[in-house]
C-alpha cells in the first residue's frame, strides 16, 4: 500500500509509512488517532526522504500544483537584489535575505516567485503592507492577487495576509501554497506567529527583513523555519546608490509658559492621587487600580482628568504644533510623513490642520486612495502613528517627522527607511520633535543609539 | 471571552480555581440589571460613550473588576453601525481643499493665516468640518442593538468566561465524566470536532476519561489551541457529573493546575436539544438481546483515515469471542459523510467497522461498489436484524483483525 500523506490543521500524517528509520524518526506515533504526525513544514524532508527511497507514495495534503507565471512588467534588478536571488537559489529555494528598507526586497520577492512558479503566500505585519504588495505583485506578475485580513477573505494562488491573520488561517490552508515568504521576518519568532511557518507545507521559503538580530536571539528560529542566511547588505553599503543620502535634525521644543503650566498642575493632580492611594503604574495591576479608584470619588475623576490632559499636552502642545506647521511650510514641494505615537493624537492634528491619517481603523480602499494621492502630490503630507512604520513603499517622500514616539530602536531606523527611497538629487530629512521638561525627553535619547542614526546625525 | 486583566482566580497548592461569582448575589444581579439597562437605553449612542458610561458605572460598584467582566462580555455581545456612507468621500474633498489651500500659501504663513484661509474655503464652519472629519471612527460608530440576556444569563456567562480564561494558556485538558447518557457524550464528542481538537478516549467501567488537546500538541508546535480548549469548555456542563484538569498558566512565570467540576457553577450557553437515540436503534438492540451477541449503545469513538473522527452508532460484541463490531449508519442526507468515510477506509483500514448505507445512497455509479464493498450492509429505512446477523457470522469466520 502506498504512503499516505495528510495535512492536518498545520500537521502532516500519515496513517502507516514504509520500515524506514530515517523516515520514521522525522514522525511521531500519534497515541490518540493511531496515524504517524510531524509538524508540516518537515514535508519537504519527508518527500525527498519518500524519493530517495523509492517508496510510492500518495501526496493527498498538497493542494497546490506548480503555477505558470512570468513578469508582465520586466523587473531589471540591482546587483544586490541579483546577489541574493542567486544566493537564495543555491540554496535550493530556502533562506533568510536581510536589506535595509527602501534596498527593494519586494522586487527580490516578485523575482523568488516568478523563479520557483509555485503559489505563494506572502506574510506582512500590517494592513498597509498588505495593499501595497498586492499592487506590486499583481503588476509583475499580471495575475489576480488574493487578500486575506482587514476583513477582507480572498484566497488565490498568490495572496498576501497579515502575521496576525495567517496565525488564525494557517491550520486552514496550510497546504495551499509552495512559497512561504515572511516579510519582515523578524516578526516570525514570536510564540504566536511561529505556528504561520511551522503549519505550512510550502518547500520553499523566503524570510526578507531590514533587521534580522532579535535581543531574545529568534533569528535561529527564522533560520530553521524558513532557511539559513543567504544574504546580507548593510545600510551603509548602499546610501547614495540605491538609498538616498540623508540627515537627521533634533528639535527640543520648550512648551509656552501658560501650557506648562497646565502640564504642572495636571500632572501633579495624578501623581498626587497616584502617591496618595498607593498605586503603581509599574505595578501588573496598576493601570486596573487607577481606572477603578478613579471612578469613585470626584477627586479620582479629577485625577483621571490630569492624566489625560498632561499626557494630551506633552503629545500636542501648541509649540510641537507650531514646529511641525514651520517644517510644512519649509518644505511645501516635498512629501512629508509625520509619525506620532498614539492614535488620539494623530486624530488630534488632523482635526486641527484637516490633515488626511492612516491608522489601522483606516479601511483598506481609503489607505490604498491616499497612499496613491500621497505617491501622486495631490495630498504631499501624511500623518500616522505606527501602521507606516514598516516597510510600506512612499518612495516619494523626503521628510519625515517624529512628532513624538517610543524608545525603540528598532521603529525608529524603520521610520528613517520609509523616506530613504533613492531618486535623483534627493537627500532625505528626518525631524524629531521633542518636548523638553517632559517625559518625553529621555524616550528621545533612546532611539537615537543606532549606527544609521549616528551615521546621518 | 475576558481580558486577561479581568481574570479572577486563586492558586493554592498549584491548583487554580476562578472565583466564581454566585448567580443569586442580590448585589451582582442588580449590577448587571443596571448595565443591561444602561446597554438597552443606549441604542443610537456612541461606542466610545456608551463604553465611557458603562466603565463608569462599573467602576464606582464595590467589586470593579467583576463588572468591568460584565462590561467586556455586554459590549462582545453589541451590535454597532457600519461607517456612515459619504464620510469618507466628504473627508477626501476636505483633504483635496485643505492641500490646495496649503500649496498656495505665501512662504512664512502662519497657522492662523491657513486656518483663516481654511474657513474662507470650506462650505461649512471650520470647527464643524473638524468635528465631522473622522466621525465613521469605530468609537462614533452608533449602537443598533446586541444580543440579549438577562442578567441571570450574564452572570453564568460571566463564571464560563472566568473558567474558559485560563484555558486560553493551555496546551491540553483531561475531562472525567461520571456515568454519563450516551447522548450528552455524543454531544461532547461532536463539539470536540467542531473545535478541530483531538481526544485520547477511554472507558472505565461506566465512566469516560478524554484527554483533549490539539492535533499538533504531541509536537514541538508553537500552537497551543487555547482558544478551541477554551471554546470546548462551554459544552463540558452538558455533562451532569464530571471533573477537568489542565496546566495552565498562572502568570508569566508560574504554571498551576486548573480544576473544575460539575459542582462549580457553570451552565453550558449550547442549546439544550442533545437529539435522540431513534427508536429503530432500541428495537434492534431488543432484536439483538439473545445469548450469541451483546449490544453496546454508548461506543468508544474511532479515530479514521489521517484526522476522521466516528462516533459508531452502536457496537455488536460477540459474547464467546469478545470480538467487537462497530455499525456506523448513512442515511439518504448523508452522502458526504459517506463518501469521506470510505475515503478514509482506503487510507486506513478498519475492518472492525461496518458501514450501514440507506440504498438511497446507492446510485449511479457507486451501487455496485457499494453492494461489493466487504464492510457495507445495504439497507432500505433502517437495517434489518437478520441482514446485520449474516454479515456478522461472516465476520466471524474470517480471522480476526490484529488487536481485536
Amino acid at each position: 500500500m502506498a504512503t499516505e500523506l495528510h495535512f492536518d490543521c498545520g500537521t502532516l500524517v500519515a496513517p502507516t509509512l514504509p520500515d524506514d528509520a530515517r523516515l520514521r524518526a522525522l514522525f511521531q506515533k500519534d497515541a490518540r488517532t493511531g496515524v504517524y504526525r510531524t509538524e508540516a513544514w518537515r514535508y519537504r524532508e519527508v518527500v525527498l526522504r519518500l524519493r530517495e527511497l523509492g517508496e510510492p507514495y500518495e501526496d493527498r495534503a498538497r493542494r497546490f500544483e506548480p503555477l505558470a507565471l512570468e513578469l508582465k512588467v520586466p523587473i531589471e534588478p540591482f546587483p544586490h537584489q541579483r546577489e541574493a536571488l542567486e544566493a537564495w537559489t543555491q540554496a535550493k529555494g530556502r533562506g533568510l535575505v536581510e536589506l535595509p528598507t527602501g534596498a527593494g526586497k519586494t522586487l527580490l520577492a516578485v523575482l523568488a516567485i516568478a523563479h520557483i512558479q509555485r503559489p505563494t503566500l506572502v506574510v506582512v505585519p500590517t494592513l498597509d503592507l498588505m495593499a501595497q504588495w498586492q499592487m506590486v505583485l499583481g503588476k509583475h506578475l499580471g495575475v489576480e492577487v488574493g487578500l486575506l485580513g482587514g476583513g477582507v477573505n480572498d484566497r488565490q494562488p498568490v495572496t498576501v495576509t497579515t502575521y496576525d491573520s495567517a496565525t488564525a488561517q494557517t491550520e486552514f490552508h496550510g497546504n495551499c501554497f509552495g512559497l512561504l515568504i515572511c516579510d519582515e521576518c523578524h516578526h516570525l519568532p514570536a510564540p504566536s506567529y511561529r505556528f504561520i511557518a511551522e503549519g505550512s507545507l510550502a518547500p520553499y521559503r523566503l524570510g526578507l527583513s531590514a533587521t534580522l538580530e532579535r535581543t531574545d536571539g529568534g533569528e535561529r528560529v527564522c533560520e530553521e523555519l524558513l532557511g539559513p542566511r543567504v544574504y546580507r547588505a548593510e545600510i551603509r553599503e548602499l546610501q547614495g546608490r540605491y538609498l538616498a543620502p540623508y540627515e537627521v535634525r533634533r528639535i527640543e521644543v520648550q512648551l509656552p509658559p501658560e501650557e506648562k503650566a497646565r502640564y504642572d498642575e495636571a500632572r501633579a493632580r495624578y501623581v498626587g492621587f497616584l502617591r496618595k492611594n498607593g498605586i503603581s503604574l509599574s505595578a501588573p495591576e496598576g493601570w486596573a487600580r487607577f481606572l477603578a479608584q478613579s471612578q469613585r470619588s470626584d477627586e479620582g475623576r479629577a485625577a483621571y482628568r490630569g492624566y489625560r490632559e498632561q499626557k494630551r499636552i506633552a503629545l500636542t502642545s501648541s509649540a510641537k504644533v507650531d514646529v511641525l506647521w514651520r517644517i510644512l511650510l519649509e518644505h511645501q514641494g516635498d512629501r512629508v510623513l509625520v509619525f506620532t505615537e498614539d492614535n488620539e493624537t494623530v486624530y488630534a492634528l488632523a482635526r486641527r490642520l484637516l490633515l488626511p491619517v492612516i491608522t489601522h481603523h483606516t479601511p483598506v480602499p481609503e489607505r490604498k486612495r491616499l497612499l496613491a494621492a500621497f505617491a501622486s502630490g495631490e495630498l504631499p503630507v501624511l500623518l500616522t502613528s505606527k501602521v507606516l512604520n514598516e516597510g510600506v513603499d512612499v518612495p516619494d517622500a523626503r521628510v519625515g517627522v517624529i512628532l513624538s514616539g517610543n524608545g525603540s530602536v528598532r521603529e525608529h531606523v524603520q521610520r528613517l527607511g520609509r523616506i530613504l527611497r533613492q531618486r535623483p538629487g534627493k537627500r532625505a530629512m528626518l525631524y524629531e520633535v521633542c518636548s523638553a521638561q517632559t517625559a518625553e525627553s529621555g524616550i528621545s535619547e533612546r532611539r537615537r543609539q543606532h549606527s544609521a542614526y549616528q551615521e546621518g546625525a | 471571552m475576558l481580558t486577561r486583566d479581568l481574570l479572577l482566580f486563586r492558586v493554592r497548592e498549584g491548583r487554580l480555581r476562578p472565583s466564581f461569582i454566585k448567580r443569586e448575589d442580590p448585589e451582582l444581579l442588580a449590577i448587571a440589571k443596571e448595565l443591561i439597562a444602561e446597554l438597552e437605553g443606549g441604542n443610537g449612542q456612541t461606542r466610545d460613550d456608551l463604553e465611557e458610561a458603562l466603565s463608569l458605572r462599573a467602576g464606582a460598584f464595590s467589586r470593579p473588576r467583576i463588572a468591568r467582566g460584565l462590561v467586556k462580555l455586554l459590549v462582545d455581545r453589541a451590535l454597532f453601525d457600519e461607517a456612515t456612507e459619504g464620510v469618507a468621500e466628504t473627508r477626501w474633498e476636505r483633504f483635496q481643499l485643505a492641500a490646495r489651500v496649503l500649496r498656495e500659501l505665501p512662504p512664512g504663513a502662519t497657522l492662523e493665516a491657513y486656518e483663516a484661509r481654511l474657513a474662507e474655503a470650506l462650505p461649512a464652519p471650520l470647527p464643524e468640518v473638524r468635528e465631522a472629519l473622522y466621525v465613521d471612527l469605530p468609537g462614533h460608530r452608533r449602537l443598533l442593538g446586541w444580543e440579549a440576556l438577562t442578567p441571570a444569563d450574564l452572570l453564568d456567562r460571566y463564571n464560563l468566561a472566568l473558567a474558559q480564561g485560563p484555558l486560553l494558556g493551555a496546551r491540553r485538558l483531561t475531562l472525567r465524566a461520571r456515568a454519563p447518557e450516551l447522548l450528552r457524550v455524543r454531544k461532547l464528542l461532536r463539539w470536540l470536532k467542531f473545535c478541530r481538537l483531538v481526544a485520547e478516549v477511554r472507558r472505565d467501567g461506566e465512566d469516560w476519561a478524554l484527554e483533549v488537546e490539539g492535533p499538533g500538541a504531541l509536537l514541538s508546535l508553537q500552537k497551543k489551541y487555547g482558544l478551541q480548549l477554551a471554546s470546548f469548555l462551554s459544552v463540558v456542563p452538558v455533562l451532569e457529573r464530571w471533573e477537568l484538569m489542565a496546566e495552565v498558566e498562572a502568570s508569566a512565570r508560574r504554571r498551576a493546575v486548573l480544576v473544575l467540576d460539575h459542582r462549580d457553577p457553570l451552565v453550558s450557553p449550547l442549546p439544550a436539544a442533545l437529539g435522540h437515540i431513534p427508536a429503530e436503534v432500541a428495537t434492534l438492540a431488543e432484536a439483538f438481546e439473545d445469548a450469541e451477541w451483546e449490544l453496546d449503545l454508548t461506543p468508544l469513538p474511532r479515530h479514521m483515515g489521517a484526522a476522521g473522527l466516528c462516533v459508531p452508532d452502536l457496537t455488536f460484541r460477540h459474547k464467546e469471542t469478545r470480538r467487537e463490531v462497530a455499525l456506523e449508519l448513512f442515511h439518504a442526507w448523508h452522502a458526504g459523510a459517506l463518501a469521506r468515510r470510505l475515503g478514509e477506509l482506503r487510507s486506513r483500514p478498519d475492518v472492525g467497522l461496518l458501514l450501514g448505507v440507506d440504498r438511497a445512497l446507492a446510485r449511479g455509479e457507486e451501487r455496485e461498489a457499494l453492494e461489493h464493498h466487504p464492510q457495507v450492509v445495504l439497507f432500505n429505512g433502517f437495517p434489518s436484524a437478520r441482514r446485520l446477523r449474516e454479515r456478522l457470522a461472516r465476520l466471524l469466520s474470517e480471522p480476526a483483525p490484529a488487536g481485536t
